[in-house]
This record gives structure tokens, sequence and C-alpha cells, in this order.
């Protein structure tokens, strides 16, 4: 026992004796094997991503998003590609916010350089695209939580209404988790 | 082989395939330290969970503007600290409950996770910990769980040594309040 924790231990065991000779993990357990999957997860999210003529390929789906994700995001850049500068802008500030759900930032950095210049991104990996693209105030201000909790609690429906339907319930219904969207949409 | 610190990062961190070796290491070497001082402060496996891997992604992008000011595990401590700080105020901000009226509850859940496996005076202590403030209760983590000093907590957290001391104290003092008021040992 060093030193220090030495003297953590006495100075609870002066009012909880029974503490100190308890297990120092807190009582926290992990599932089984979690370590190596944690690891694995890990390494997924920081494999190089590349990018095809479209602007995405296949492979950042593993990387960063699932296929569903992805599918969105290409759809919307499709659409916004193919629309009037406002329309445009408003699908770009849908993309940012529903990278609030996905924390697909670095997709949808991909997306919005898409947009903006009818490219492919240049970079390979995922630091290089953030370091690369500027986002606007606007864009960040969007990805901001405050943003993101008030679009909840006041808008709802504006993060999916532009959405294909048949995508988004598709997406829904892939992933428990997003149970509840559903049912906001349904209340829609 | 001894876990990677900050003199063997920055002797490796100096081409692509150097990073990801170093990154590599850093990931296997100090995982399982991370997630449990961040499931300490959430207390959760799915929470602890999302933040560890949030934690990994901020410090492979960030790889590049460590510079060994600071020992290795205090830079991802000071990350994971910092992201679980904002995790637990945007769940405050979020949610907007007391702790006093989710006290029963966070009780009732802790005692149904399978992933909680403690006597009723650990998950009293979890409990009254989960009490404190959030950043009160990250120096009494680091210190009792994670038997870190006063000076690793201090280049963690940016506090003076003496700050932190105090605040340790004013912790235990009300654990034992809330222990003691709480329950009979």
């Amino acid at each position: 026992m060093s030193l220090h924790d030495k003297e953590s231990a006495l100075e609870i065991e002066a009012f909880a004796p029974h503490l100190v000779k308890l297990d120092r993990s807190g009582g926290f357990r992990t599932p089984h094997a979690y370590f190596d999957d944690l690891e694995q997860a890990i390494d997924q999210q920081t494999l190089p991503v590349v990018f095809d003529d479209r602007g995405i390929s296949a492979d950042a789906k593993s990387s960063y998003f699932d296929a569903l994700e992805l599918s969105i995001l290409a759809q919307v850049a499709a659409e916004a590609t193919a629309h009037s500068e406002t329309t445009r802008s408003i699908h770009r500030g849908r993309i940012v916010r529903f990278a609030a759900y996905a924390s697909g930032i670095a997709a949808t950095i991909a997306v919005l350089w898409f947009i903006d210049t009818q490219q492919p991104p240049p970079c390979q990996t995922f630091e290089c695209m953030l370091s690369s693209y500027t986002l606007s105030e606007a864009d960040l201000h969007t990805l901001e939580v405050e943003t993101w909790e008030a679009d909840l609690e006041d808008d709802k429906p504006s993060l999916f209404t532009h959405l294909d339907d048949e995508v988004l319930t598709a997406y829904i219904l892939a992933d428990d988790d997003n149970e509840w969207m559903l049912s906001e949409l349904m209340n829609d | 082989m001894s876990k990677i610190n900050e003199t063997e990062f920055l002797a490796l961190a100096h081409t692509d395939e150097g990073r990801r070796v170093a990154f590599g290491r850093m990931v296997s070497d100090y995982k399982e330290a991370l997630y449990f001082h961040i499931r300490r402060m959430v207390l959760n496996h799915d929470d602890a969970n999302d933040l560890t891997q949030e934690v990994f992604i901020k410090v492979w992008r960030s790889m590049d503007r460590f510079r060994g000011e600071s020992k290795l595990y205090t830079w991802l401590y000071r990350i994971a600290t910092n992201v679980c700080l904002t995790h637990l105020e945007k769940s405050k901000r979020f949610f907007n409950v007391s702790f006093d009226g989710v006290e029963n509850q966070l009780q009732q859940e802790l005692r149904e996770d399978p992933l909680f496996t403690a006597d009723e005076i650990l998950l009293r202590l979890q409990v009254a910990l989960a009490s404190l403030p959030d950043k009160q209760r990250a120096v009494f983590v680091m210190r009792y769980y994670d038997e870190l000093s006063y000076a690793e907590i201090s280049e963690i957290t940016g506090t003076s040594e003496g700050a932190l001391k105090a605040s340790y104290h004013h912790a235990a003092k009300k654990i034992e309040a809330h222990l003691t008021h709480h329950s009979t040992f």
C-alpha cells in the first residue's frame, strides 16, 4: 500500500471501518471480454477512411457509422446538390443536426465538403479531414449540444421533416435504441 | 512490457506508423484504468463504454498536441475527467433533476444492475459518492480509487494541491454524514 493510499484509507476508516477492506473496483464489473471489444471498437474508429468518386466510400461505414446512417447522409448530399442555394443551406443545417445524433462528425464533414465543392474530400484520414475543413460558425453552433437539446425540447420534427420516410423508418427500425425516434415521428 | 510513457510516446509519434503503434499501446495499457475511472464517475456501463471510446478518439485526434510537458497518463486522465464532467453537466441540464429526486432510483438501479456486484455498504458508498458535486467527486475518485497523489491530481485538474486536499476532506466529511444519516453499519 502506497503512502497516499494509506492516508486516504485511514481517512475513510475513521468513519467507515468496513470500507477500507472492500474491493477497490467499487463493485463495478464489465461484460465478458469487454476490454477486447473496446479495443476493437476504438481501433475501427481510427481507421483511415477512403472516399470514392461520389464522396463517400463503402469502407467508411465500417469505420464511423453504420450503413443506414451512411445512406441517409449520402441521400441528403445528393438532394442538396440538386437543389437551389436556399434549399442547400437547409439541407446543410439538417446534416449538421443529424451529426449530433449519429456522432458521425467526420462523415458530416465529408458530405458538406461534397456539397460545397462537388468533389470528393481530398483527405484519406479522419484527423486530416477535420483539420482540412473549417466548419462555419453556424455549423458549429448547430453542433452545440445546447442547440441539439433545444431541438429536442422545442422542435423535434425539424430534425427529420425532410428525410425520406422509407429511409428514415428503416434506420429507426434497425436499431432498438431509436425506438423513441419512431414514437416522436408517430406523434408528429 | 511496462506501460507506455511520455518519452516512448514522443519517440514513436514522429511517423504515421509510429503514431498508430503509440496509440495502440496507449489503448492497450490504459483502457482499463480509464474505463473504471469513467465508470466510477458515471456509474453505468453503457455511458462508461461510450465515454471511454470518446476519450480515446479525442486522444487520437489530439496526439500531435502532446509535447511531453506532463506525464502521459495524467494527460489521459485529464481528457477523461473533462469528458466525464462535460457529460454529467449535459445530463443534468437535459434531465433537470436534483440528486434528492433520483437517490432512491439510483440505489434501485445499482441494485438491479448485473454489472454492479457489491454488498450493501459499498452500494451506499456509491450513492453517497453520487451525492457529491461532480468536481469534488472526481477528486475523491482519483484519490481513493485510482490512488493518485495530490501532485498528480493537481496536474490533471489544474487545481492547487492545497485546494485538492480541502476538496477531498470536504468530500470525506460529506460521505461520512451521508452514510451516518442514511444507514447504520
